[in-house]
């Protein structure tokens, strides 16, 4: 069995962040990186997965799009288990949107032929949550997103899923094989890498390959292949919210106010 | 660079010239340092001197360990108001750099002016002038307003204001008059937990119809214990929960208020100091575990009843035993063989448990239980050592300043992949290095003295 985990290093911001002049983003002087929270919690599942069965006969592989920084998430994957990774970049994927990126990922996953796909529901920089089912889409797999619990074992034909839906609810499906299946934070606990694990992972494989060796154009990546574009980033007026200093008494009493002027008492 | 950061502070002229080539040597590096809480003070000063970049300077300037030379040189060389905002509310800003900030016409300088302790009284007056209301209320909580800037500042009204001013240490008597008759209950509270209140007057407010006024009073240890024996049978909760708090309670009292309804009364009593052995004894077999849990907390607790409650059925109760520095050997050993999470960090902890319980726990699965041992201070070297490549970083990051690790281990983590544990093994083994060369300085003039 071979699982695929893509997985994305995300910016976080620093305080007093700066915007670029051309105001579509931030200046990458105020951002570090990480490795996406939901992506720890999808790569420790195919782990779990793997350990189940001894890591026989599976296989899990964690791939991402990014430029040279991005190995350092795969190698933060990689630390945990699993034993090759996948970079794909060129500087003609620059600017590439979630339908971009998952038409990558795609050509990935033909040319992988991995019996599962584990996405994370969405990454914490930009929030699309898109990028998992864009890949389904365009697989044409079958799919199911916000995975909470997952019953899958090696040979299966079908995995059956839980998925989180407002107000506690929870969806059970059986979902053929193979899938794609965006992963839901608290699904499991994520480990910590071990020491060893941190210096064997430097010297793991990790293949890097541009778009067009996977069988894209230019026309298909970058700004070019992107379905939309970032306008404008701003950072929008503030004035919707008070803080409320003072005593107990006095911040009590100011929020009884508040909840009267809102429910139009006087 | 975290090497570099941890070094800077100990090395000489030509070695900081070095090291800041490395530490100074991105505007995302020198953005970072400006507000990590780790940066030693030596980097903040070098960076007033060097960074241009005015979000830097608001950084330095609130950094909380950035020294006064380097506030002084911030706010000299720029008239930015957020700037000097910050520093204002700096707390090495003395009296006499906050004296000399421009605050006219600025309410965040003015703000952070009533709020810094340091603020002299005289700068507090010369704002209390034309003072909103919010900032009255910060200068009445002040403690170096005086008794006439409080009376100015009780003649504007306002329940909170008042209340402010009753509070404070500094409140005059003909103002504490004033309060103890206030109609309000918010200004007779505030004037009950006075740290300078009359006693007389606290025994005045012993009689109060407010509970949170007489709780209050209960509770300022200017009170001597024997008027707290006046409120018997006091119909709020709240009012006997302050009472079992009291140390030096009668007898009488504690053995009313061990029999109470309120189960926080009782799990207060079971934690006071000077709680007799054999009400101890009663409110160990209490129905509510917190009250059993209490008394298993109490320093007082007598021997006999530790065993007890190490038997006890919650293990919550147990770990509360577990956490105690002076369990005898045979409580130790039993609690170390449970499971319970709480119980095993409390094991951990103790600085008497075995070795081979202490290796057990340091190799637990989960990595909380694990960081109990790295916070014994006297866990020995060999455990300490299976902790060196614990997956969790924090558990690493601590272990990095425990005082036992020698320089072989310190040189080890110098090596680690967290940074925070980089810098912590540095700043240890250049520390021991100063101490150790100065205890050498000693001997030899020692014996050359001889």
């Amino acid at each position: 069995m071979k699982i695929l985990v893509p997985v994305k290093q995300i910016a976080a911001l620093d305080e007093d962040f700066e915007l670029l002049d051309d105001g579509t983003g931030v200046d990458p002087d105020y951002l570090d990186y990480e490795l996406n929270e939901w992506d720890d919690y999808s790569y420790e599942e195919a782990l779990r997965i793997m350990e189940a069965n001894d890591g026989e006969n599976v296989e899990v592989v964690p791939v991402t799009v990014g430029p040279e920084e991005a190995d350092d998430a795969l190698r933060r994957c990689l630390a945990k288990g699993g034993e090759r990774g996948i970079r794909v970049w060129d500087d003609a994927i620059e600017g590439s949107d979630p339908s971009a990126i998952a038409r990558i990922l795609a050509k990935v996953i033909e040319r992988e032929q991995p019996d599962v796909v584990f996405a994370g529901t969405l990454s914490s920089d930009h929030a699309f949550a898109q990028t998992g089912m864009n890949i389904a889409a365009v697989l044409g797999w079958p799919h199911a997103a916000v995975v909470n619990h997952l019953e899958l074992n090696p040979g299966d034909t079908k995995a059956t899923v839980h998925r989180e839906l407002e107000g506690g609810l929870e969806e059970k499906m059986t979902i053929d094989l193979p899938a794609v299946l965006a992963i839901q934070l608290g699904i499991n606990e994520p480990r910590y890498a071990s020491l060893r694990g941190i210096k064997q992972a430097k010297r793991k494989e990790i293949e890097v390959l541009s778009h067009v060796d996977i069988g894209l154009a230019d026309d298909d990546v970058g700004v070019a292949g992107s379905l939309s574009r970032v306008r404008r980033m701003v950072m929008p007026e503030k004035g919707q919210a008070e803080i409320i200093e003072g005593t107990s008494a006095e911040k009590a009493a100011r929020l009884t106010e508040i909840i009267k002027e809102l429910q139009g008492v006087a | 660079m975290y090497i570099a950061l941890a070094l800077h502070p100990f090395a000489d002229a030509a070695g900081r010239s070095d090291l800041e080539r490395i530490l100074f040597a991105t505007a995302k590096r020198r953005r970072q340092l400006s507000c990590a809480p780790y940066t030693p003070d030596s980097v903040l000063a070098r960076m007033s001197h060097i960074a241009a970049d005015s979000k830097i300077k608001v950084r330095l300037a609130r950094h909380p360990a950035t020294p006064l030379d380097t506030l002084r040189e911030l706010v000299s060389c720029n008239d930015s108001s957020s700037i000097i905002a910050v520093v204002a509310a700096h707390r090495n800003a003395t009296a006499v750099l906050l004296a000399e900030l421009k605050w006219y016409g600025s309410e965040a300088i003015q703000k952070a002016l009533c709020g810094n302790r340091n603020t002299s009284r005289k700068t507090l007056a010369e704002i209390v002038v034309q003072a909103p209301p919010e900032l009255q209320k910060d200068i009445a909580r002040h403690p170096n307003a005086d008794a006439n800037l409080l009376r100015d500042l009780w003649g504007r009204g306002g329940v909170y204001l008042r209340g402010e001013v009753a509070a404070n240490e500094n409140c005059p008597a003909d103002i504490q008059e004033m309060a103890e008759k206030d109609a309000d209950v918010l200004v007779r509270r505030m004037l009950a937990s006075n740290p300078a209140a009359q006693v007389e007057r606290l025994v005045r407010l012993l009689n109060d119809p407010a509970p949170q006024v007489r709780a209050a009073s209960i509770r300022n240890l200017l009170l001597p214990p024997e008027e707290v024996e006046t409120l018997s049978n006091d119909p709020s909760n709240q009012v006997r929960r302050s009472k079992a708090r009291r140390a030096g309670l009668s007898t009488n009292l504690i053995e009313r208020l061990a029999r109470d309804k309120d189960h926080w009364v009782r799990r207060w009593v079971a934690r006071n100091r000077t709680t007799p052995d054999e009400i101890l004894r009663q409110l160990a077999e209490d129905d509510i575990a917190e009250v059993r849990r209490a008394v298993a907390r109490n320093p007082s607790c007598p021997v006999e009843l530790l065993h007890e409650l190490a038997r006890d059925p919650n293990s919550w109760v147990r770990a509360g035993v577990a956490f105690r520095d002076d369990l005898p050997e045979s409580i130790l050993l039993k609690l170390a063989q449970e499971e319970d999470a709480d119980i095993l960090t409390g094991i951990g902890q103790n600085t008497n448990t075995p070795l081979r319980n202490l290796k057990r726990i340091a190799e637990h699965s989960d990595k909380d239980i694990r960081r109990a041992v790295v916070l014994n201070n006297q866990a020995p070297l060999v455990v300490l050592k299976l902790l060196l490549d614990d997956p969790y970083p924090l558990n690493r990051a601590m272990l990095a300043g425990h005082p036992v690790l020698t320089a072989a281990e310190h040189l080890r983590l110098l090596d680690d992949p967290e940074p925070q544990v980089r810098f912590t093994a540095t700043q240890m083994m250049v520390r021991k290095s100063i101490k150790n060369r100065s205890a050498d300085t000693s001997k030899i003039k020692a014996n050359s003295a001889e």
